[in-house]
C-alpha cells in the first residue's frame, strides 16, 4: 500500500500562532457499532487514547476493565485501558488496537505509538501544510 | 506568521468549544453540534458526518 497525502486541518479560531492539526477521519468501532471520528496523530502518545464518552456510544463497559493513569505535557489522570477496532479509509483492513479512554482528552482520539505507529509509516510535511501516512502492517 | 495572516480560517469558532461537533466528511461544513456525543447523534442520525471536538480559540495545545 503507498502512501497518502493529506493536509492539516486549522481548527483553533483567534491570534494564536497555531491552528493546525494533523487530523486523520478514524472508523472506531466495537462489534457493529461504528463512529467516524477526527483523529489526531501523535508521535508523543505512547498509546492510542480516545475520550471515554465514545466508549458509552460504542458500547464499550468500561466498569470492569483495568484502570491506568495517563501523563501529559501539563497533568496526570487516571484511565481506563480497554480495546477498539480502528479502520482508516484506502489504508486495508480494519485493526484491533489497545485504547486509554480518558475523560480530559478534549479531542476524540490521539493516535499513538501503540499501535497506530506500528502500524503506519508517518511524515510530516508542516511547511507544505501537509502529511502523509502509509500502511506497513 | 499567525494563521490569519497565513489567509487560513478554522472551520470550528469559539461558538464550539468544549462541545462535539459533527462535520460533512470533505470537512468543508458544521452539520451541528452539542455538548453531549449521544444528543448529538440522535440529532444527526442518518447523516454523514464525522464526530470531533471544539478546542478553546487562542490556546496550544499539548498532548
Amino acid at each position: 500500500m503507498g502512501w497518502m497525502k493529506y493536509k492539516y486541518k486549522c481548527r483553533i479560531e483567534g491570534d494564536g500562532m497555531h491552528c493546525d492539526f494533523p487530523y486523520l477521519t478514524v472508523t472506531v468501532s466495537n462489534g457493529d457499532i461504528s463512529i467516524p471520528v477526527e483523529g489526531l496523530i501523535d508521535s508523543g502518545c505512547q498509546l492510542t487514547h480516545i475520550r471515554s464518552d465514545l466508549a458509552e456510544a460504542l458500547g464499550i463497559d468500561l466498569s470492569s476493565v483495568p484502570e491506568t493513569t495517563s501523563i501529559g505535557a501539563t497533568g496526570s489522570s487516571t484511565c481506563k485501558l480497554s480495546k477498539v477496532t480502528i479502520s482508516i479509509k484506502d489504508h486495508g483492513e480494519p485493526f484491533e488496537s489497545p485504547a486509554i479512554f480518558s475523560d480530559k482528552l478534549p479531542i476524540p482520539l490521539l493516535l499513538g505509538q501503540d499501535n497506530f505507529f506500528e502500524k503506519f509509516d508517518v511524515k510530516f510535511e508542516k511547511r507544505n501544510n501537509r502529511f502523509e501516512i502509509r500502511r506497513v502492517l | 506568521m499567525s494563521p490569519k495572516e497565513q489567509g487560513k480560517k478554522p472551520l470550528l469558532t469559539a461558538v464550539h468549544e468544549g462541545k462535539w461537533v459533527a462535520i460533512t466528511p470533505d470537512n468543508k461544513k458544521v452539520v451541528a453540534f452539542a455538548d453531549r456525543l449521544d444528543e448529538l447523534m440522535k440529532r444527526v442520525k442518518g447523516m454523514d458526518v464525522v464526530y470531533t471536538r471544539g478546542l478553546k480559540s487562542g490556546a496550544v495545545y499539548a498532548f
